[in-house]
């Protein structure tokens, strides 16, 4: 009860701020986020919630809704080209975050900085290598 | 759109979510074609026909090579902290001596991927679960790092994370104050890939491990399961282990 | 004859020098955990293969104290003890108390204390622990029900059946502290049904020492002692709990010689075990089990009363925690069987024998846990009516 109504102080908050639009939140890459972005201000927990259950619970892969993808597009670089974490004070999560003080939990286990600038093979880009693939073939059942 | 937004509840993620697949299918020529082919959606994704497994040929197994732990640790960032009684290890080899007869050999052990897990069985929250096609994980947004899964499980299999972690990898997310164990590489499984330790095995171990699909009579791992002599580790606790060994 | 009770009105120095000093202890504790959360808990002496260490020590044994200090309730309540009654709130206030500082050593030493909310929200009815999440504030729930209908005229006639709820209950609770233990098919030392049988009894027999120990100490403070006589039928009750319990260790051990797969862990804690057999040998068996034994049927003439009381229970706490730290601790220590017949080396500490050393943050908290339960008696006795007002007489006219 205490929760729900919190939640919906929280989002009467997030609301009238997103109307405001006086935060300086810095702009990710391309056009266009995967959804409208009032959307997105009011509800990116919500779809990430969604898609990441079922990323782990059934090892669906073709989310759109995925946390890594969200750094990927909204990481800032600094002068040396370096990224910047994206919950680094200023970044893309922490203006809003900072703004009303909700605590963001996600990056105390996940990667705050896109695999491309951590210098890890990013292993989801990276296509399959052939020798994989045959070996994969061999011995399991590939669709 | 700022109407329905608006109305929080009614928003269906799953439709919106099949829509925004069938968009993206369509608009698939931008896209890498092969990892969207062999990425599976959840209607096809690990179904119960599926039982990922792994038969390790201790025979091959070399006393000595640790190409499948180190794999498992770059692949993972397991980094060491110079701590060995905290530092996480989710695949280890141990060497067997016979007492008897001295004998030595060796084989890796990891998590055992059981149909009936044990730390799926005492853990309070729901946190450890097994997926429907066999691979035991560690829900960490649920884990609230009691241990008892520790305490439960025959392998040791599972490591709890004892210090503040940076730079994890994107595929494998890790942090303080939860448990964690081997996932059968479920980022590279779930998109056609075999787990980093069977891909170091064969490039640079003795090609001990064979991994596959344990319910499909297609598959080498089930040939070899019919076919040749292989053993559970504790059996006596009938847990039917998802890892299975040859001359133990 | 209606028995009057009253409130902790010391207002001696030693009072406040109590309370004060055991919030320093308590916020010191607290202090420690946030410690060990804040830095994660390889500042601790738990590692990958002692996963539950001296806070677990420390919690079980207060929440089996928690559940044995209900006995005098009980014995009151249901077995028709009324020589016992006036100590029943007492008793239903000392066992939340315990559960709660137990609760709470647990609480603080989980990885992740900031979801506690997922414990409450999230449940895997297979899981014991589980379980024991709902003994445990069904527990609490029951005990204050049953104070209420003490302190309530008009329930009063009810108390009997709160009682006996409560009774039922803390039954069920140590036999599932138990269980924690006694289902675990992966530890060899735990997996034995005498794990339950030997919690309840080790509960009713701390809770009892603990009961006694307290109402010492608080008499000393208020000038409210508890009747001799009915201290030392207590104390006397303590005797033959500890022969139970000395039966059931006895039990315990020699079927554990006589399973295949618990032998050898067995005759490591028996013999060889280092540390562990000497708490075992010095600490369970001669502190907790022979001295106590003794202070209680033999040295009558010899000693102050009150001297024979505190010595008795102190005597046996120290045993209970060093049974319950060689259980814990042991248990863990010594490698699981995983291949008979074969010495298995590792980077992982397989086939070996894992040394434990407490850290400070641990014994911290788990000291914080204990001050916690001090306080809430000291402060919830000094608002409320917990102590019962003839008592005082009988004492100042002996």
């Amino acid at each position: 009860m205490l929760l729900r109504g919190l939640a919906c102080l929280f989002m009467v908050f997030l609301i009238s701020v997103s109307s405001a639009d006086w935060l300086d939140i810095p702009r990710g890459k391309g056009e266009q986020c995967i959804e409208p972005t009032e959307i997105m201000r009011k509800q990116h927990m919500q779809f990430l919630f969604h898609d990441r259950d079922l990323t782990m619970r059934e090892g669906d892969r073709s989310i759109r809704h995925s946390l890594v993808d969200c750094v990927e597009c909204h990481t800032q670089v600094n002068q040396q080209q370096k990224a910047i974490p994206i919950n680094a004070s200023g970044q893309f999560c922490a203006v809003c975050h900072e703004a009303v003080s909700v605590k963001i939990d996600c990056f105390s286990c996940h990667a705050n900085i896109p695999d491309s600038s951590s210098g890890y093979s990013g292993f989801m880009n990276s296509g399959l290598p052939e020798s994989a693939r045959v070996l994969m073939k061999k011995w399991a059942f590939v669709p | 759109m700022s109407g329905s937004s608006e109305n929080l509840g009614s928003v269906d993620l799953k439709r919106r979510k099949f829509m925004v697949t069938m968009v993206a299918s369509m608009a698939g020529a931008g896209f890498n074609l092969v990892e969207l082919a062999m990425a599976k959606t959840s209607l096809e994704a690990e179904s119960k026909l599926v039982r990922w497994g792994l038969l390790i040929d201790t025979e091959k197994c070399g006393v000595g090579c640790n190409a499948c732990v180190s794999a498992c640790n770059t692949e993972h960032n397991l980094e060491d902290h110079g701590r060995p009684e905290t530092d996480a290890q989710w695949i280890r080899k141990l060497d067997l001596v016979d007492e008897q007869t001295s004998h030595v050999h060796s084989l890796p052990m990891l998590c055992q991927h059981c149909e009936h897990p044990p730390c799926v069985d005492v853990c309070p929250t729901g946190a450890s679960f097994r997926r429907d096609d066999g691979i035991v994980l560690v829900d960490k947004h649920t884990c609230i790092g009691c241990r008892y899964c520790m305490i439960a499980c025959p392998y040791k299999a599972r490591s709890f994370i004892h210090e503040n972690l940076t730079n994890q990898r994107s595929w494998s997310p890790r942090g303080k104050g939860v448990v964690e164990s081997c996932t059968f590489c479920t980022h590279r499984v779930d998109t056609g890939r075999i787990p980093a330790c069977v891909e170091a095995c064969h490039a640079e171990g003795g090609g001990a491990m064979t991994f596959g699909d344990m319910v499909n009579p297609e598959s080498e791992i089930s040939h070899r399961l019919k076919s040749e002599p292989s053993r559970q580790i504790r059996e006596d606790l009938k847990l039917n282990t998802g890892v299975r060994y040859q001359n133990v | 004859m209606s028995q009057h009770y009253r409130t902790l009105t010391a207002n001696s120095s030693s009072y406040f020098v109590l309370v004060l000093a055991l919030t320093a202890l308590a916020l010191f504790g607290l202090a420690a955990a946030h410690y060990m959360e804040s830095e994660g808990h390889w500042i601790t002496g738990m590692n990958n293969q002692i996963v539950w260490g001296l806070p677990h020590v420390f919690a079980i044994s207060l929440i089996l104290s928690a559940s044995g200090a209900l006995n005098v309730a009980s014995m009151a309540s249901l077995f028709g003890k009324t020589e016992y009654s006036a100590w029943s709130r007492f008793s239903g206030l000392l066992a939340i108390s315990l559960l709660m500082g137990g609760l709470l050593v647990l609480v603080l030493d989980l990885g992740r204390p900031d979801r506690l909310i997922v414990a409450i929200t999230h449940y895997n009815f297979k899981s014991i622990f589980a379980w024991n999440i709902f003994l445990y504030t069904g527990f609490i729930v029951l005990v204050a029900i049953y104070l209420w209908f003490l302190f309530e005229r008009k329930m009063n006639q009810y108390v009997k059946v709160a009682g006996l709820f409560a009774f039922g209950w803390r039954f069920i609770l140590t036999a599932g502290t138990g269980s924690i233990f006694g289902f675990i098919v992966a530890r060899q030392f735990y997996h034995s049904a005498m794990m339950i049988p030997l919690f309840i009894v080790l509960s009713l027999s701390l809770g009892t020492s603990v009961f006694i120990l307290v109402t010492q100490i608080v008499g000393r403070l208020s000038g409210s002692f508890m009747k001799q006589e009915i201290s030392f039928s207590l104390l006397r009750l303590l005797g033959l709990l500890l022969a139970l319990e000395g039966f059931l260790i006895c039990a315990f051990y020699l079927t554990g010689l006589y399973s295949a797969a618990r032998y050898d862990v067995v005759l490591f804690v028996l013999i060889n075990g280092g540390i562990y057999t000497f708490l075992f040998w010095a600490g369970q068996i001669v502190i907790g089990t022979v001295v106590p034994l003794g202070l209680i049927f033999l040295a009558k003439a010899q000693l102050n009363s009150s001297i024979r009381l505190v010595s008795a229970t102190v005597s046996k706490m120290i045993g209970s925690f060093c049974l319950l730290y060689v259980m814990v601790i042991a248990g863990q220590s010594y490698p699981q069987l995983m291949f008979p017949g074969k010495q298995i080396r590792s980077t992982f500490f397989d086939g070996v024998v894992v040394h434990y050393a407490p850290s400070w943050p641990e014994l911290a908290l788990g000291m914080g846990g204990v001050a916690v339960v001090g306080i809430i008696i000291l402060v919830v006795t000094r608002v409320l009516p917990f102590l019962p007002v003839e008592e005082q007489r009988a004492q100042s006219s002996q």
